[in-house]
């Protein structure tokens, strides 16, 4: 579970988020929508534990993060919107490499399975510069899901994939959810957060101007047209046109 | 049409001086700017006025040296150039290709503009960095050359870089016509290899006819050795092969207006016919030339985003041990590294060395026991501890150095900070005293006896050798973690892989940070070698100096390795308070 109180980040005199709350349940896919610059990587990577908030906290399957990170950080996982590899390790290595550092011991059997689900078994004794970006996408996936998290934060999972690695990334993603991890994924493609996410978060300017299940927030939006999409809900929450 | 061209180069230039300008405002630029200002002042600059206020327009000659060396370097500097512009024909195996960047061939290529423009515009581009590149060339070689004037030095050196730059293009572009008429790289170079053995034969012919040889008079002190040698290379073939050099390298070593304006002449009628000859030979460039600037721009993208190592050609590299699932999580790092190191860092490879060598020594001490080559072999690895200690540190960065670019991923790991940089910099430390226990090793075992004093006994080597080997991970393990320190101090100063930032300020940054490091290191040292000199001192009291020292040695590696505890848990904590929002910033900034 993923549970966010008065989260605030700041640059300098900036307020990049401000004031944000928001929970993510076991087996919920909540989508995290905005404008650019409305703040939704800083929010993941504060999540994460990769920068820290300003004002607030988060808890990542019950430790807090400020107070507990090891343990918190031992169940989450995070994806970058570009996939961060070593250039010199093999897919095999990473594998082994990250299953070290989460301490996963059937590391080898999961590892192989991964590989396998991501359609990228051929692929395990090649190096990142052999792979295309797709498959850069999947090992990135691969690494962080090695440990089985129960947590996981998506930046912009569908950049660079064709569509058979879209396809495989959204069955994926529901796969884990159907598990009863807590997914948080932030994209610009409202279609997939439409197709895929359970809740809706819509930020601007590093503020929440919308949020709850996906029906709630278009019904919110767009009440008098019921079978409004998503991207005129968006546009409406935004103030966009 | 060519206007557009000069005004875009133009722009292009001021718009980058103006940024560098702007730059300024930061305090980090300044302090670099100012202190690689100091540098050039007092290093090259003042040296330079002086040599050049003291001699006034006499003859050339090197400061404190006489004038034969003069001489000499000419004929050096004529023969490097013949040998630079052969290999231009022998080596290179690509068609010609020109340097534009993505943005240039987007907006250039497409354009109304012939072949013939692109080349002037390119030459015409490359005369900043020429002219530039010949400033520098100016201060470095006027500290060392008396006499002439900087301005004929600059514009000497110009016309040196200038025909060696119109070569390499009219040679490039000669190269592709071969191609394209079917001569493949392979048989180009079998026609120059042959064009060089006759040329070694007609030397060999002209030596063994012609050549008289150095007499015990010409042997008896340098400036009449030199002498014979300028002789030599002045007559018979030599004074051909050498003759298009000289003509180029006589401008810069001109003593007066007067030399200058005749060595001129010919120097510049040269550069003009390789321009000739440049824009006569043209070939199809464009395709790699849009090769090239893509790779230029994929590396340069790589490096941006962290992943610098793609902007060097990777190879698969085995593990040097089996990595397992559990255990502690610092090992994982130091896999990870030692693989990013290569295969020159595998016990095997070490292994294999070591035996070679110790054979190779064992062989040589058996049927050679006199020989010089002996005592080089013996002394040579234990001259390289130090060396190793010094200089092995900057170059082997296989740490936090190669991977704070990653540094969002790092800050995701389930591992607190010092846990962190101390796997990150095991790798180093392990690789360096491994080397450098294997060179103690060996100068326990073969240093050379010099007569006609005796060397150190083999108990005294193996003291020493003890010593050595105790001490030295300490030693290395504090000087890697002030390498780690300064990038997690000043990321966006220190070095981050090969798109690091480059310029003037860039340099006084450096200077900087050197000065800041030596002096940590020496700080970090007095503990420990105040422990070990007076335990060294007072233990001789109760026992001999071979059994004290290593005792020493141990005293100091415990403070040693209490100093790494201290700064690993400082480093740790710095990480962990590291804003990823601001340093990844700083990193692509640097980078830019």
């Amino acid at each position: 579970m993923i549970e966010v109180e008065g989260l605030t980040k700041l640059y300098g005199d900036f307020a990049a988020v401000s004031d944000l709350s928001f929970v993510v349940r076991p087996g919920e896919v909540l989508g995290l929508v905005g404008p650019n610059g409305a703040g939704k990587t800083t929010t993941l990577r504060c999540l994460a534990g990769i920068m820290p908030p300003a004002k607030g906290a988060v808890r990542i399957a019950g430790h807090d993060l400020a107070t507990d990170p090891l343990a918190a950080k031992q169940v989450l996982a995070y994806f970058p919107d570009e996939p961060r590899l070593f250039e010199y390790l093999t897919v095999r290595q990473h594998l082994a490499f990250t299953a070290r550092l989460y301490q996963v011991a059937d590391a080898e059997r999961a590892g192989e399975e991964l590989l396998r689900e991501l359609e990228i078994a051929d692929k395990a004794d090649a190096l990142p510069g052999e792979l295309s970006r797709g498959m850069k996408q999947k090992l990135a996936i691969a690494c962080g899901l090695v440990h089985a998290p129960r947590v996981a934060f998506f930046d912009e999972p569908l950049t660079g994939l064709d569509p058979y690695g879209i396809r495989r990334m959204k069955d994926t993603i529901l796969e884990r959810a159907r598990g009863g991890m807590a997914l948080l994924i932030s994209s610009h493609l409202l279609h997939l957060v439409d197709e895929i996410c359970t809740h809706l978060l819509i930020l601007k300017q590093g503020r929440r101007v919308a949020h709850g299940t996906i029906d709630d927030v278009r019904r919110q939006f767009a009440e008098s047209a019921p079978d409004a999409s998503l991207e005129d809900v968006f546009f409406r929450a935004t103030g966009g046109s | 049409m060519f206007t557009a061209l000069v005004f875009l180069q133009t722009r292009l230039f001021w718009n980058r001086v103006r940024v560098q300008i702007r730059r300024l405002r930061q305090p980090k630029y300044l302090a670099g700017t100012l202190a690689a200002a100091a540098y050039v002042y007092f290093f090259l600059i003042r040296g330079f006025l002086s040599n050049n206020r003291s001699t006034g327009t006499q003859d050339p000659q090197l400061a404190g040296l006489g004038p034969e060396w003069a001489a000499l370097i000419e004929v050096g500097a004529a023969l490097m150039l013949v040998t630079v512009a052969a290999a231009a024909w022998l080596f290179p195996t690509k068609r010609a290709s020109l340097e534009f960047t993505e943005a240039e061939i987007a907006f250039l290529f497409p354009a109304p503009i012939s072949r013939t423009a692109l080349i002037h515009y390119r030459i015409l581009r490359s005369q900043i960095p020429l002219l530039f590149g010949s400033l520098i060339m100016t201060l470095f070689s006027g500290r060392l050359l008396q006499g002439g004037q900087v301005w004929m030095h600059w514009m000497g050196w110009w016309l040196i870089l200038a025909a060696l730059e119109l070569h390499r293009l009219g040679a490039a572009f000669a190269r592709t016509r071969l191609m394209d008429r079917g001569v493949t790289p392979a048989r180009r170079r079998l026609l120059v290899l042959g064009v060089l053995a006759l040329l070694a034969v007609a030397f060999w012919t002209w030596a063994r006819l012609s050549l008289t040889a150095p007499t015990s008079e010409d042997l008896a002190d340098f400036p009449r050795l030199a002498g014979y040698l300028e002789q030599t290379a002045r007559s018979g073939p030599w004074f051909w092969l050498l003759l298009v050099p000289r003509c180029i390298l006589r401008p810069m070593l001109a003593s007066s207006a007067g030399s200058f304006a005749l060595a001129l002449l010919p120097a510049a009628g040269l550069v003009a016919a390789l321009y000739v000859w440049v824009i006569r030979s043209q070939a199809a460039f464009e395709e790699a030339t849009i090769d090239q600037a893509r790779a230029r721009a994929k590396a340069l993208a790589a490096a941006r985003s962290g992943h610098w190592q793609t902007a060097t050609r990777v190879t698969k590299r085995g593990a040097p041990f089996h990595l397992a699932p559990l255990g502690r999580r610092p090992i994982a790092l130091l896999w990870k590294n030692l693989i990013s190191m290569g295969m020159a860092f595998t016990p095997r490879f070490w292994l294999a060395l070591a035996a070679m060598a110790v054979v190779g020594t064992i062989f040589m001490k058996q049927f050679m026991p006199q020989s010089i080559g002996l005592k080089i072999v013996g002394v040579l690895p234990v001259a390289l501890v130090p060396m190793l200690f010094l200089v092995v540190p900057q170059i082997l960065t296989m740490d936090l150095r190669q991977d704070l670019a990653m540094i969002d991923a790092l800050k995701t790991y389930p591992l607190p900070g010092w846990h962190l940089v101390l796997g990150e910099v095991l790798a180093p430390v392990l690789v360096l005293t491994a080397v450098q226990c294997l060179c103690l090793a060996w100068g326990v075992a073969f240093f050379p006896d010099f007569e006609p004093s005796q060397g150190p006994s083999p108990s005294d080597r193996l003291s020493i050798g003890i010593a050595l080997a105790i001490a030295a991970p300490g030693l290395n393990m504090i000087s890697i973690l002030i390498h780690n320190a300064a990038i997690l101090l000043f990321p966006g100063w220190a070095r981050v892989g090969p798109g690091q930032a480059r310029g003037f300020e860039a340099m006084g940054r450096s200077i900087l940070l050197m000065i800041a490091q030596v002096t940590a290191l020496g700080l970090a040292l007095v503990l420990p070698a105040g422990a070990f000199a007076a335990l060294f001192f007072l233990g001789q009291l109760w026992a001999p100096w071979t059994v004290v020292l290593p005792v020493g040695a141990l005293a100091a590696l415990v403070l040693l390795a209490i100093e790494a505890y201290a700064a690993l848990r400082m480093l740790g904590d710095w990480f962990e308070r590291m804003d990823v929002s601001t340093e990844l910033l700083t990193l692509d900034t640097a980078a830019a």
